[in-house]
């Protein structure tokens, strides 16, 4: 079971989107981190077969997903970043739409849908419209018809967006469940939301992976280069054009804690600290890369 | 020897027949094991296109416009002779009531990128083809019911001949489905319910105008001339919801190189 | 329905008889494709027993209308890719052919066949699909995803090389 992405592109009038991706991804989680802009939705959308690639090649277990076809879409589970459901929609009518259009029969589309609605505590809401509910609901009803046809692939864009730490956390935990036989392909700009479950991670820039391996490989290569300091706030602004600052912590005494990552100590009074996945995005999108796209 | 049969000849690779048995014996294995997969089904599919694709406002409308298309004429027919028999008057009614059935199609057809559906419903089994045939097939069934309720109606309560009357209402229908299609196609906000109403309202105000101002308009709905327009729209509105079957299909927007 | 669909229906059924026919069927031919596509004899019958193994995996998504031979090659060109990726292709020399059941064929080709096996790999495809797969020129295009005129043109491109070569070779021959 493995779907390979062979030197995929994309590209559109203006821009290159996806550029010569090449990702063989076997079951267990895979997390596909990167900026806004990065060209992760890009990618997912040429993965799941709804966005023809402009060159390179998918396969599914060695065979074209084009060539594939519905045979693919069967083994597919989908959410994609924008949720949308018509505004009539139950819980319930929606999962049943869904599971009509998964090609499911009337006895088994029942049958999955009681057992979803169990599995992602949405029994209390299953008969409420869907645009009455909370941004967090709303997504655990998109998994929900995800799972509906108990997909060998899972694909999921910004499956955290909207859900508070709780509803995170519960998410996680039946990610990590579900992927045991399968491949799930989770892309995110949140690195937190899946560097504890993500066996893989591919990070992507510029429609380019940048960083591929396992979360601790990749953890790895930012030994040396996280620092964690304590300055004075009126000092700050001199250091914050030379390190890239992963997070700023002000203390009581107009002193602030600042973790960075760095090639060497650019503080007096660093120490190094224990990296994580985080860091290592800090270090590969800069900090003004991120300022564009927040619009600082 | 000639080079084609060089070819044939060098291309010749005996199989060995006990590579044969066991390719037999483990694809047997295979299939065996690929059969416990549980079994995919359409039948349910069409049932819930019925129950769930059409929003229950949508088939209230559908069922008041039934009953009016029936029960309208007969009530003009008895308290408003007049008016029933004279062409100048049922012709831009039927009409604009083939225009709001031809919006309301429409707008059923663009629901999937109003709502943000669409791309959910890319990837499913069910390919979008048949997914917007299962769609054509209700208004189908619908428009038929509807404008044959119409046809017998008013021939009943008038001296209208039948080629008539369905021409008062298949031009007005298919020019109102060709645009509709073609501004909800090439502006995503041409599906919104209120650019589909006030498009519906604009194209029967013209048809007023058109019956006002150029009566004779009525003869060219039952001559030849009218029977090769309405052919001639019926094939852009086919070539309309290609265009539409091929956005539903896949994510690549208008301005892209390949 | 044309024989290989009624086949397929049979499999699907579960008709393990159908599924025996139908590899007695292609068996060769798919042998024949992969053994120009990969580095050897062992690797093309690997190459072919997977080939029917995907098929059978993968049978749901074929659409009945008369087109399996295209199906089931088009199967074939991806599981060809991956055993090419995985070895490296070994030379036609002398002491590799005299290891080679088909070593008297080999001998006596042995130029023609290294000429073969090195022309550009697109033209390769539809020369092996031609004459090995005996595929009409719209399969081929279908196999390949090309167009039709792109199948017709590189195998009049492949077979003037290899008539030019093949003509030269027999006139040294003589």
């Amino acid at each position: 079971m493995a779907l390979e992405l062979i030197d995929v592109s994309k590209r559109y009038r203006d821009k290159v989107a996806v550029d010569r991706v090449c990702l063989n991804i076997d079951s267990g989680i895979w997390g596909l981190l990167g900026a806004n802009g990065a060209g992760k939705t890009t990618l997912i959308r040429m993965a799941v077969g709804i966005l023809k690639p402009s060159s390179g090649r998918i396969r599914y277990d060695g065979i074209d997903i084009s060539t594939l076809g519905s045979a693919y879409r069967n083994l597919l589970g989908y959410l994609p970043q924008t949720f949308g459901f018509y505004p009539e929609f139950t819980v319930r009518a929606y999962l049943e739409y869904m599971s009509a259009l998964k090609g499911l029969s009337r006895t088994a589309a029942k049958g999955k849908i009681e057992a979803l609605l169990h599995e992602l505590q949405l029994e209390e809401v299953q008969g409420r419209h869907i645009r009455k509910l909370s941004g967090g609901v709303k997504r655990r009803v998109g998994m929900a018809q995800a799972l509906l046809n108990d997909p060998d692939i899972l694909i999921l864009d910004e499956p955290t967006s909207g859900l508070d730490p709780g509803e995170r956390i519960r998410l996680r935990q039946i990610l990590a469940e579900f992927a045991r036989h399968r491949i799930v392909l989770i892309s995110t700009h949140i690195v937190s939301d899946i560097e504890s479950i993500a066996n893989q991670n591919a990070i992507m820039k510029d429609g380019r992976i940048v960083a591929l391996g396992t979360t601790s490989a990749l953890i790895e290569k930012m030994d040396g280069k996280v620092w964690q300091a304590t300055c004075p706030i009126d000092q700050m602004a001199k250091y914050k054009s030379r390190v890239r600052i992963v997070n700023l912590h002000a203390k009581d005494d107009s002193t602030t804690a600042v973790r960075y990552v760095c090639s060497e100590a650019a503080i007096p009074g660093s120490s190094r600290v224990q990296p994580t996945l985080e860091d290592l995005y800090f270090w590969l999108f800069r900090e003004e890369d991120r300022a564009e796209e927040n619009g600082i | 020897m000639s080079l084609n049969r060089a070819l044939r000849e060098e291309c010749r690779v005996p199989p060995n027949p006990e590579r044969i048995e066991e390719t037999m014996r483990i694809a047997r294995m295979a299939m065996q094991r690929s059969g416990k997969r549980a079994p995919r089904s359409y039948s349910y599919f069409i049932i819930i296109q019925l129950k769930r694709a059409m929003p229950a406002s949508w088939i209230l409308q559908t069922l008041l416009v039934l009953a009016s298309a029936v029960f309208g004429p007969l009530f003009i027919a008895v308290h408003y002779p007049a008016v029933a028999n004279d062409p100048r008057f049922v012709a831009p009614l039927v009409g604009c009531l083939s225009i709001y059935i031809a919006m309301s199609g429409v707008y059923l057809m663009m629901r999937s990128f109003r709502c943000n559906m669409s791309e959910i419903e890319m990837s499913t089994m069910v390919s979008t083809r048949r997914q917007l045939l299962a769609k054509l097939a209700i208004l189908g069934m619908r428009d038929i019911a509807i404008f044959g309720a119409v046809i017998v109606a008013v021939k009943q309560t008038s001296q209208m001949r039948v080629a008539t009357i369905a021409g008062c209402i298949m031009m007005p229908f298919l020019l109102a489905n060709c645009i509709g299609l073609t501004l909800g196609h090439n502006a995503p906000s041409g599906s919104h319910p209120m650019r589909i109403a006030t498009l519906g309202i604009a194209l029967g105000l013209a048809l007023l105008l058109a019956y006002s101002f150029a009566p004779n308009i009525l003869n060219l709905f039952s001559s030849r001339a009218g029977g090769a327009i309405c052919a001639a729209l019926l094939l852009l509105c086919v070539i309309r919801i290609g265009k539409l079957n091929a956005k539903l299909s896949s994510m690549n927007p208008v301005a892209e190189v390949d | 329905m044309n024989r290989d669909d009624a086949l397929v229906r049979r499999i699907r059924a579960g008709d393990s008889a159908a599924l025996d026919e139908l590899i007695a069927c292609y068996y060769p031919r798919i042998l024949r494709f992969c053994y120009w596509h990969v580095a050897n004899r062992n690797d093309a019958e690997d190459a072919t027993q997977d080939t029917f193994l995907k098929l059978i995996l993968h049978l749901d998504s074929y659409e009945q209308r008369g087109k399996f031979s295209s199906f089931l090659y088009k199967i074939a060109s991806n599981v060809c890719v991956d055993y090419f990726r995985r070895s490296r292709p070994e030379p036609a020399n002398p002491e590799a052919a005299r290891n080679s059941p088909d070593i008297d064929k080999i001998e006596s080709n042995d130029s023609f066949a290294w000429r073969l096996r090195n022309l550009p790999e697109e033209q390769k495809s539809v020369v092996i699909l031609r004459f090995a797969g005996e595929l009409k020129i719209r399969e081929i295009a279908e196999v390949m995803d090309i167009p039709i005129r792109t199948a017709q043109s590189r195998l009049r491109a492949a077979l003037r090389r290899l008539k030019l070569e093949y003509l030269n070779e027999d006139r040294s021959e003589k």
